[in-house]
């Protein structure tokens, strides 16, 4: 099995919301980063991979196995963690444990002895009295503590503190060790996304805009300042997402860099006076708001 | 062998350049010997917390320069002292050459320019180059 | 899609999961009737009248408490991902639910009806009343099992507190209706256990409620694929 998971020609569906013909793929051993605004269509295309929704049409599997016919096969080997996911308030963090411990036959007691430390939380508490970082530290230390070989995190450091974030990445970067194992995670912290995966999968609107691996995808963004008179052919340059112009500069940010790029402009009548690759987080806002995707 | 690299995500370098740079800094110092074994693709980014395919191109950049070789199943190694010196200073030499393409770009040379100008530098003596003129000092009264 | 279980150990670590978080109310609960009990024993008819009363009334708690927070708080607590993110399919969770909540209910119904039973039999008490109880006690069972099938199947939170409540308006014309049924009117107040025809009947049809519900419930389940 070459693939953690793959979905193709894949559509559903909703009251004022669809996702269509998406086509995606992972390969084992890869982390994938999903990056899309709100509602574009991230944690639906995770519930198909988790077989709690049925797709109108199209293929979904997950480790090999197609979903949601084989979900229960699946879904022992995938750690799941939503930002919509509670625990029981009454019980505490242990009788969670080893509610986990009994069902799944990965459970490392010692790794997450070492994840309770380094989360900083404590077994003996009530979910109830866990603030909001805490309680997803909890739900993450559930997941990890299995070794799952499929990991599906939908926005596992938002809304938690600096400190935290870093104790996610860290316990992520243990899973990227091993080879057999993949994780895809959506986040509005790009920052992680840009740190640590492998192929960045940009979903807007319900559709898939962009699915390729980071270097060459960061690479073809840059951020370019000339100098030079304003004309409305500017815009329609291959390649320009978005222009702004405050004389005697413009600015140019540029979804499909490459050798011909500089001396386009230059052919315009543009002097060039810097160059810089773009942040993911950039590039994202700039390709939401931006009118032509590259 | 130590394997965590002192990486920044916030550095203005790109990640997988900060890589670079710091494997040839140790290979330099000598930190890192010819014929060391450096730590698998996968160790590394495990350990850096940085991805995988940036520790890949990192390495595909050291083993392109010369300062590193990677034996099929094996994994990657440190050239062998001489090669790495000579690709070191191959490295220092394209760096260069990009920065004085980069240059060259915004003063909107053409091709035949630059190397007009490249002519010209190899053909004066090594100091002939003016430097820019700085205004007099002022005397204290 | 299949009726039955994928998994029977997982869905006793579903059921398991759901007494375990309900112990503590449960005991507090099983500590009103035993002490029910005890006033419905002690002798005087307004003590055991008053008994009786408070069990019944106990029992309702029961098994609404039961109903409402092993499904109803769930849905609001938001734990419904959770346990959907675990190896199980739609009727794992399904029947689940279902044990769990006959189990819990079970408890303290076998612990009233037993109560009582032991106290009608055991005391100079008229055993007659042992066929109206089994009748009572089985319509209360049927009416648990039927708001309990409501609940399962019916995610609004508004449409399942009024099956409930109303489910229970028919308690009061029930026992009306059975203390004078001929067929249990008679015996009564004997020490003869009659099963008479009529009373064999009445509790036929609450078997065949229990069934029904439970079958229909099941049936709108197992259509289920997947869990949205």
């Amino acid at each position: 099995m070459s693939s953690a998971i793959a979905l193709k020609g894949v559509h559903k569906q909703y009251d004022g919301f669809a996702l269509r013909d998406i086509q995606l793929e992972l390969p084992v051993g890869q982390v994938m980063g999903l990056v899309g605004v709100n509602g574009a269509g991230k944690s639906t295309l995770m519930r198909l991979l988790m077989g709690l929704i049925r797709a109108d049409g199209g293929e979904v599997e997950a480790l090999g196995q197609p979903l949601p016919q084989a979900q229960v096969a699946v879904k022992r080997d995938i750690g799941y963690a939503s930002d919509d996911m509670r625990l029981y308030p009454g019980q505490t963090l242990r009788w969670h444990m080893d509610f986990i411990r009994r069902i799944y036959s990965g459970w490392d007691e010692r790794y997450a002895q070492d994840l309770l430390t380094r989360f900083d939380l404590r077994e003996q508490q009530k979910l109830g009295g866990f603030s909001h970082g805490q309680r997803v530290k909890a739900l993450l230390l559930l997941v990890f503590a299995r070794h799952p070989r499929l990991l599906l995190l939908d926005e596992p450091t938002t809304g938690l503190d600096p400190v935290a974030r870093g104790e996610v990445l860290e316990a992520l970067a243990d899973v990227l060790r091993d080879e057999q194992r993949s994780v895809l995670f959506s986040s509005h912290n790009t920052a992680d996304i840009e740190q640590i995966a492998d192929t960045i999968t940009f979903i807007h609107g319900g559709g898939i805009v962009a699915s390729r691996d980071k270097e060459s995808f960061l690479d073809s963004w840059r951020r370019v300042l000339c100098q030079g008179e304003w004309t409305d052919g500017i815009r329609q340059l291959p390649g320009v997402v978005m222009a702004r112009n405050s004389a005697p500069m413009i600015e140019l940010k540029i979804g499909a860099f490459d050798d011909a790029t500089l001396p386009a402009l230059q052919a315009r009548g543009l002097t060039v006076k810097s160059v810089e690759p773009m942040s993911l987080e950039d590039i994202f806002v700039t390709t939401v708001r931006g009118s032509s995707i590259p | 062998m130590p394997t965590e690299l002192l990486l920044s995500p916030h550095s203005a370098t790109p990640m997988y350049a900060q890589i670079v740079e710091q494997v040839v800094a140790k290979v330099m110092t000598g930190e890192w010997k010819a014929g060391d074994a450096l730590p698998s693709i996968r160790e590394l980014a495990g350990n850096s917390q940085v991805s995988v395919i940036t520790v890949k191109r990192a390495y595909l950049e050291l083993e392109r320069a010369g300062v590193i070789v990677t034996r099929q199943g094996k994994g990657s190694f440190v050239a062998d002292t001489l090669d790495a010196t000579q690709a070191l200073a191959t490295e220092e030499f394209h760096l260069q050459l990009k920065g004085l393409l980069d240059a060259a770009r915004k003063l909107a040379l053409s091709p035949r320019e630059i190397l007009d100008r490249v002519e010209q530098a190899l053909h004066d003596p090594p100091h002939a180059v003016q430097p820019p003129t700085d205004p007099p000092e002022r005397k204290p009264k | 899609m299949s009726w039955f279980a994928s998994d029977a150990a997982m869905v006793w670590k579903l059921v398991v999961k759901d007494w375990q978080v309900y112990q503590k109310q449960l005991a507090g609960f099983v500590a009103g009737m035993l002490l029910a009990l005890g006033l419905v024993g002690m002798g005087t008819p307004l003590m055991a009248s008053a008994g009786a009363l408070l069990l019944l009334v106990q029992l309702l708690v029961v098994g609404t408490y039961a109903i409402q927070s092993s499904i109803m708080a769930e849905r609001k607590l938001q734990t419904v991902p959770f346990i959907m993110s675990l190896p199980v399919t739609p009727m794992d969770v399904y029947w689940g639910k279902l044990l769990a909540n006959l189990v819990i209910y079970l408890v303290p119904f076998l612990l009233v009806t037993g109560g009582l039973l032991a106290l009608i039999l055991s005391t100079p008490r008229p055993d007659g009343a042992v066929p109206w109880l089994a009748v009572v006690a089985l319509f209360m069972l049927a009416i648990f099992c039927v708001s309990l099938c409501v609940a399962i199947a019916v995610e609004s939170e508004g449409w399942n507190i009024f099956a409930i409540l109303a489910l229970m308006t028919l308690i009061g014309p029930f026992l009306y209706w059975v203390s004078r049924l001929d067929g249990i009117v008679q015996y009564l107040k004997t020490n003869d256990i009659v099963w008479s025809a009529p009373v064999l009947g009445v509790l036929a049809a609450e078997v065949a409620v229990i069934a029904v519900a439970i079958l229909v419930t099941s049936w709108i389940h197992a259509r289920k694929a997947s869990f949205l």
